[in-house]
């Protein structure tokens, strides 16, 4: 499902709806893909020492701080940056969490590749690479054994939203972008679609395309939804 | 000191009394398909927590993982070495490795869980497919 642009806080209320409604076998698997408002989050470790910029100059360039319940340190969401959200039910699936991680940088991985981009995971830290440069970011929670929380790729945002943070405790030198790395940076329509490929192949099922509003037609009865649906909705104008 | 029989839930939780309460904490199968765990979030002391409810996280490799409450009580105590010392689940899962002590509310929620030689064949036929 493709969300388009859409707020942080809208989307993560939407992510804990459909993880209990995953769990109750009420959704198939989901894959939520969208961008975001520029945002900071911290997993459940995240330390604030790895945000390197004041409160005031953050709330000064727009940039809202928020704490979740998903894995890793300090990252950044923003605009140029294609986040997936994996709803999966990972008993089901009879996958292990190490196995899911691996799945999801091997989705990372392929859509690089279709751009001519050889990147690679390195086990010590998780997420994709190119050559010592850290391309997507990843961080994922599991509730009840369904996954949500995800990946983010970056397509081309503003790689200087970086300098306010030490991504994964590494420093924001260790960043890039598809953009830094190609000469013509492709748009992140393109990405989304060659990704959510990649994805059907390494999660098999019966994926389908759907509109966050037939999404919405087919799950309305649940008035959770409904009300996530009319948040992400007032978010669009 | 009295042990009782150990116990694991479906969800990969382990309950035994051990004297002073009950401990839980997560299996051996749960910590090798996680891998080195490298931060528990614990519950707090005096938590009332209730069956299928996540009630800790344990994390490994940026992925967080909710761990769902074995049966319903209280929170007695918790272990503090897994703040400075989170992989002691890895080595010691059984022992040293427990998350919390709990006072049950309902002992008769222990009958339904499985003993190691059930829970071994379960998490088997799990593998199998």
């Amino acid at each position: 499902m493709n969300l388009g642009h859409a707020g942080y806080l809208e989307v993560l209320a939407l992510q804990r709806t459909l993880v209990q409604l995953r769990h109750e076998n009420s959704i198939p698997d989901t894959l939520l893909l969208v961008e975001h408002e520029p945002v900071i989050t911290l997993g459940r470790r995240g330390s604030t020492d790895n945000i390197l910029s004041t409160a005031e100059v953050l709330a000064s360039q727009g940039v809202r701080i928020y704490r979740v319940e998903r894995g890793g340190d300090v990252t950044y969401h923003g605009p140029g940056q294609l986040v997936g959200y994996p709803i999966i039910d990972l008993r089901q699936r009879k996958l292990g969490i190490r196995a899911f991680v691996e799945l999801i940088e091997e989705t990372v991985i392929l859509t690089l590749a279709d751009f001519d981009i050889r990147a690679r995971r390195e086990p010590q830290h998780r997420g994709v690479w190119v050559g010592n440069l850290k391309v997507a970011a990843l961080g994922v929670a599991v509730r009840r054994w369904v996954s949500f929380h995800g990946f983010a790729l970056n397509v081309s945002p503003r790689m200087d939203h970086y300098c306010h943070i030490n991504p994964c405790e590494l420093g924001h030198e260790w960043v890039t972008s598809m953009a830094s790395l190609l000469e013509k940076p492709p748009s992140l329509a393109v990405v989304t679609q060659k990704l959510a490929r990649k994805f059907v192949r390494l999660f098999p099922g019966n994926w389908y395309k759907v509109s966050f509003s037939e999404f919405v037609e087919k799950v309305k009865m649940h008035a959770d939804i409904a009300q996530a649906a009319s948040a992400l909705m007032i978010n669009d104008q | 000191m009295l042990s009782g029989v150990l116990k694991i839930s479906q969800d990969h939780v382990w309950v035994q009394t051990k004297g002073d309460g009950d401990q839980v904490g997560i299996s051996d199968f749960a910590a090798e398909a996680l891998g080195t765990i490298i931060y528990v979030e614990l519950p707090e002391v005096g938590d009332e927590i209730t069956k299928g409810e996540p009630f800790a996280a344990v994390e490994s490799g940026k992925a967080s993982v909710e761990l769902p409450a074995p049966v319903s009580g209280k929170v007695l105590k918790v272990n503090e070495r897994l703040e400075d010392a989170p992989d002691l689940i890895n080595q010691d899962t059984f022992g040293q490795g427990w998350i919390a002590v709990l006072s049950i509310k309902d002992a008769s929620e222990l009958d339904e869980m499985m003993t190691k030689p059930e829970y071994d064949l379960f998490v088997a036929g799990d593998d199998d497919g």
